[in-house]
């Protein structure tokens, strides 16, 4: 059971609820869900919404229309600039890549095609990636002479590593979904034209576990823990919060009584 | 493919030899009856070269180091070590010097691809972990078994291996220092690439001379901000507000989109 | 026996020691529970695994095990009484002392793992520097189930051993792997037949307790504090490496390869 959310079917980013999960759909098949700044507009204020304000969604999705993530930024739109307004259009870009990883809900990516370029920055900004085996991903900023955005600094390495990260970045080298899968890049690969629904069934697990916990823990992993101390600050601080929420309390009661526990968020 | 050879003959008894393969430096470790053994002597003379090379050498845009003799580096010269015990404060110095000529490699602005064939033992290990690519014959061998001979792994690699297998598996290689082969290699993710005995070299080059496509502002950017970038969500987001809009700014950029949009091949200048 | 006696014996028992030569075998003790960890007990292994890493110049590497069939199942559920914020905080913090401790102390642990270990046993396990798994044993980061996040220092030990974004999975979903999967993704670092984990254990922990001390104690100590920046780790070297080549243990290493002889290291 689905609802179309927004009746503008040219909406460049389709939201659709399907119980608790959100898929959230690039839609700019025509040049292959390109990064355009009226996609980042749109993007971040569905993620917004999302995030912050639609209680009855748990878990999103991400994923593009057309057999495809997303092809990279706009180079239509790669007018001269000055400084400043460089600056200053960079800060959308990172606002969402923000939201995803600071963010309170586990997105979850479903790669099909291409995913390039900031398409790679999205991918790699979401909690749990499914990729197509045939999905195919690069870091081409390099080529058309940028460096990598959308917070590609940080989250490729997160989920390869630094020295994987950094020869992807230099080389703009391309991989497929199998070497997604092989390096660590990709949690799930499954047949090209699977991923949508294997990536719903993920976020159907993220949205049954407690709300509280699931957000705490995005909260905690955003600030990178590169030190031990950073993983004792971070649960010192915040399971103290989660050991006092209702889902905790319901748990071991649930454990103690031997049933399943019911979470209700406080 | 036929690449332009141009031979800049150092001469044969010069114990780093360079040459130049169209836009590409390849730098060789030529101490074979030592395994090319990462002495003193090997360590002021690679960092001549790579100083050179990274800082004052516009035609050359991307770099190969490789052993001559069928080996990479078998590591530090032990009988080197077991002839003398300088004091403390020398010691640092001598340290530093490894350090130094890691940062050239790994800070430098141009990026280096290792070609490794053989032995790829101890500082050895650490100079191909420097590198932004590592491609292995299938017969060659790692080790990083600083810890048997009571010393702690160095010249950078206590950073780049954790980089490139995660802590963990660095961790137990630097402990137990075994030897792995190529294919273990690639899969912990060592190495990028595995070719058949005898070439990684040509693989090297060619991987190498990618990169010259490439405009080279953008790459020795990148390389200077990958240092740090990915150290927290906050480095990440200024290192690109800062830096990306340089980028933009450079006509190799404006060349890119303009090449795009007329749909042929870009022609880099370096501006 | 005294009441106060018998409480502290049973009390001691929660965490035994055995040697084997230079090995010392810590052992989780609650059979009964699958060694599931009360706060008695986890004070006790931090005061152990402290012990033994700077008061005990018989051992030179330590392995990591739980009694019975099991490693460990975690924190005990049946303890999780409601607590004052400071209370939770002091407790968190004790549990770390012991993570601390496995990863930056002097001495090699080696976990030894049969049957569960899930939540905090999880932690335990992957705190250690080598980790040797039973193909049947089970690991799961198991705290999302009961609304709490991942603790005991895991938010660090797992993404080192399996990657941020295999982690970042385990953790936030609660997945349940098996000792061949763990392997397979270098959670573990070498799997065995089910029953031969102790065994092996206490192999490589015999192999690791033969280095030169001096430099595993500053390896570790390296890894764990200053390398965790790029200039952390050349500043660690520069500091620590000229230390090392002055010591006995690497002279004699020396002497003995240019010998062609078998150096026997003391640790200075």
């Amino acid at each position: 059971m689905s609802e179309e959310t927004g009746s503008d079917a040219t909406e460049i980013v389709q939201v659709q609820h399907d119980g608790a999960i959100a898929i959230v759909t690039l839609t700019y098949p025509q040049r292959r869900n390109a990064f355009s700044l009226r996609m980042r507009e749109t993007l971040y204020a569905q993620l917004y919404r999302l995030m912050h304000y639609e209680e009855s969604c748990r878990a999103i999705v991400l994923t593009g229309a057309g057999n495809t993530f997303c092809a990279g930024g706009d180079i239509s739109e790669m007018q001269t600039r000055k400084l400043l307004e460089y600056r200053q259009r960079n800060e959308l870009p990172l606002d969402i890549f923000r939201l995803m990883v600071e963010g309170p809900k586990a997105v979850v990516a479903a790669v099909e095609g291409f995913a390039f370029g900031a398409g790679l920055s999205l991918a790699a900004a979401c909690d749990y990636v499914v990729t197509s085996s045939s999905a195919r991903y690069a870091s081409a900023f390099v080529k058309v002479g940028l460096l990598p955005d959308t917070g590609l600094y940080w989250s490729l390495a997160q989920r390869v590593g630094g020295g994987l990260a950094r020869e992807l970045m230099l080389a703009a080298r391309e991989f497929d979904g199998i070497e997604a899968g092989e390096t660590g890049f990709a949690n799930k690969v499954v047949e090209p034209g699977e991923a949508l629904a294997a990536a719903v069934k993920v976020a159907q697990q993220y949205a049954e576990l407690p709300s509280a916990a699931t957000a705490l823990l995005k909260a905690a992993l955003a600030t990178g823990i590169r030190t031990l101390d950073d993983a004792i600050e971070a649960e010192v601080n915040l399971q103290p919060v989660l050991r006092r929420s209702r889902e905790h309390q319901e748990a071991v009661s649930a454990f103690m009584e031997k049933r399943k526990p019911v979470f209700v968020a406080d | 493919m036929s690449i332009e050879q141009t031979e800049k003959a150092a001469g044969a008894d010069e114990i780093v030899q360079v040459r130049r393969v169209g836009d590409v430096t390849v730098v060789t470790m030529n101490y074979p009856e030592r395994r090319n053994a990462f002495s003193m002597k090997m360590r002021l003379a690679l960092i001549d070269v790579f100083q050179r090379l990274m800082n004052d050498d516009p035609a050359t845009r991307a770099v190969v180091l490789t052993g001559a003799g069928g080996h990479f580096c078998a590591g530090g010269d032990l009988s080197e070590m077991h002839a003398s015990t300088p004091p403390l404060l020398e010691l640092r110095e001598r340290i530093a010097v490894g350090v130094r000529l890691f940062k050239l490699i790994y800070t430098g602005t141009k990026p280096v691809v290792a070609a490794v064939e053989g032995a790829c033992y101890g500082a050895g290990l650490s100079l191909a972990t420097a590198c932004d690519v590592v491609i292995s014959a299938e017969t060659a061998k790692y080790s990083c078994a600083f810890g048997k001979v009571g010393l702690l792994p160095d010249t950078g690699i206590l950073w780049t291996l954790p980089q490139r297998v995660g802590g963990g598996k660095a961790r137990e290689l630097m402990l137990k220092g075994d030897v792995i082969d190529a294919t273990a290699a690639h899969r912990i993710g060592l190495v990028s690439e595995v070719t058949s005995s005898g070439h990684a070299l040509d693989a090297a080059i060619e991987a190498a001379a990618r990169f010259a496509s490439y405009p080279p502002v953008t790459l020795a950017l990148l390389k200077a901000s990958l240092v740090n970038a990915g150290n927290s969500i906050e480095d990440a987001c200024r290192l690109e507000t800062d830096l990306n809009p340089l980028t933009r700014q450079t006509n190799d950029h404006t060349e890119a989109v303009k090449a795009f949009m007329e749909k042929r091949k870009p022609v880099f200048t370096g501006a | 026996m005294s009441e106060k006696q018998t409480v502290e014996t049973e009390r001691a028992l929660l965490i035994e020691v055995t040697r084997e030569g230079p090995v010392a075998i810590v052992t989780l003790n609650n059979p009964r529970r699958r060694n599931a960890m009360g706060r008695q007990m986890r004070q006790l292994l931090r005061d152990t695994m402290h012990r033994l890493m700077v008061d005990d110049p018989q051992s030179r590497a330590i392995v990591l095990t739980g009694a019975g069939e099991h490693f460990c199942a975690g924190a005990d559920i049946s303890e999780m009484t409601k607590r004052t914020i400071l209370q939770s905080r002091e407790i968190l913090a004790e549990s770390c002392v012991v993570v601390r401790e496995m990863q930056a102390g002097p001495k090699p642990v080696v976990a030894a793992v049969e049957g569960v270990a899930f939540g905090a046993g999880l932690s335990l396990a992957v705190a250690a520097d080598y980790v040797v798994a039973a193909s049947t044993a089970r690991f799961c980061a198991a705290f999302l189930r009961v609304g709490l996040m991942p603790d005991t220092g895991i938010l660090w030990t797992l993404p080192k051993r399996i990657g941020m974004a295999r982690a970042r999975a385990m953790l936030s979903l609660a997945t349940e792997i098996d000792g061949n999967e763990a392997a397979a993704i270098d959670l573990a670092n070498e799997v065995v037949e089910p029953g031969a984990a102790r065994a092996k254990a206490v192999e490589v922990a015999l192999s690791l307790a033969a280095l030169p001390p001096l430099g595993v104690a500053l390896l570790k100590e390296s890894l764990t504090n200053a390398a965790t920046t790029m200039e952390g780790a050349l500043r660690a070297e520069i500091d620590y490496q000229p230390i090392l080549r002055r010591s006995k243990d690497h002279q004699a290493a020396c002497k003995a390869f240019m010998e062609k002889t078998e150096p026997v290291f003391t640790g200075e």
